[in-house]
């Protein structure tokens, strides 16, 4: 991918006002020619410090942000509304899949046509690193004090942004799938035919070790149609956390297994929100 | 009173000081130990995960400034 733009000005294209704080739909440029749509959800301020921001990044959906940004779907769609509620600064980002393109294979072929040979899971970190940039500078938010927060996804981008970008001080990842044969990572968006050869050398537990020691919560619903992760999750982060002795640290790679399926409950959803406040607190370590 | 419960406070206050790893505990979520210990049984990953803690050269990790190269070295892979 090329360097992130360095143009960051942002076009405010709606903003409403709510009990809770104002929610904009703002457009940036992401690549040359390419700008991308991102709603920011800012709680009320009732002074000048400045807030924590998360990265919130929308599942599978064609409501895309508006689902998860509160404009449309179910309340229980609605997380970064959920989160900005409890302090935070929140741009939730559309992913590429949804930007400027008809369905999935017109956007990863538009894709390829401009960067051969580069994977969609490495657009979409470039995409949230772009994310990360915006938000880093709106007023109001400490750029210390970043997290990031994903479903399905969404939990997916999570797991490379954590990873590959030190500004994320703790993450929540639910139903990502860590193992590459628990969900869909060979799809032509994700990693492709990667993901299913044997004799590629990486792996996600790698992917996991690259967080440490930043905090980062797994969530997991176990069995049932497209559960991703749960039990089967644990080999990764055991070997991961093994990391973690190197630095003297409690291990801090946790996952919550509510056993319920795909889908994110609301109490695990404020389990997240919970690590999200503490982990990227001023004292947090 | 214990007579001696000031001086045992104080001197638990000053371990706590004094040691960054019990002042680092008290900051965690307070449930972080239910969500990083492993159920009994696991399940084997479909392929084999190598240790994380051997860098390329096949040398042992054993400090942070060690596994902080190797990760600089993951993250060009």
């Amino acid at each position: 991918m090329p360097n992130r733009p360095t143009d960051k000005t942002v076009i405010t294209l709606e903003r409403e006002l709510f009990e809770w704080g104002t929610r904009e739909l703002i457009e940036y440029a992401i690549e040359p020619g390419l700008h991308v749509q991102a709603y920011v959800l800012s709680p009320h301020f009732i002074n000048d410090t400045p807030r924590a921001g998360i990265v919130a990044l929308h599942p599978t959906t064609n409501l895309t942000i508006s689902a998860i940004a509160g404009v449309a779907g179910n309340t229980d769609q609605h997380t970064a509304v959920t989160i900005a509620k409890n302090g935070f600064v929140v741009i939730c980002p559309r992913c590429f899949l949804w930007q400027n393109a008809k369905d999935f294979s017109d956007a990863v072929a538009q894709h390829h046509t401009r960067h051969p040979g580069v994977t969609g899971v490495a657009k979409m970190l470039y995409d949230a690193q772009c994310a990360v940039d915006i938000l880093e500078r709106l007023p109001n938010v400490d750029p210390k004090r970043i997290g990031a927060f994903g479903h399905s996804l969404g939990a997916k981008e999570v797991l490379y942004l954590m990873a590959f970008d030190d500004r994320i001080r703790a993450g929540v990842a639910s139903e990502g799938g860590i193992a590459f044969e628990s969900t869909n990572w060979d799809a032509p968006w994700y990693l492709g035919p990667l993901a299913t050869n044997i004799s590629w050398q990486r792996n996600h537990h790698e992917l996991l070790a690259l967080t440490i020691p930043r905090p980062l919560l797994l969530i997991g619903g176990e069995t049932g149609p497209g559960a991703a992760d749960g039990t089967k999750t644990w080999p990764y982060i055991l070997a991961s956390s093994t990391v973690y002795r190197v630095f003297d640290l409690p291990n801090r790679i946790g996952l919550i297994n509510h056993g319920q399926g795909h889908p994110l409950p609301s109490k695990e959803l404020l389990k997240g929100i919970e690590w999200l406040i503490n982990y990227t607190s001023v004292i947090a370590p | 009173m214990d007579p001696y419960f000031p001086v045992i406070r104080l001197c638990l206050l000053f371990s706590i000081a004094v040691n960054p790893h019990v002042s680092i505990l008290a900051q965690d979520v307070p449930w972080l130990r239910s969500v990083t210990q492993p159920p009994i049984s696991i399940p084997a990953p479909a392929r084999p995960l190598p240790n994380l803690l051997v860098d390329g050269d096949n040398q042992i990790i054993e400090t942070s400034q060690a596994w902080l190269a190797r990760r600089t070295e993951l993250i060009r892979l």
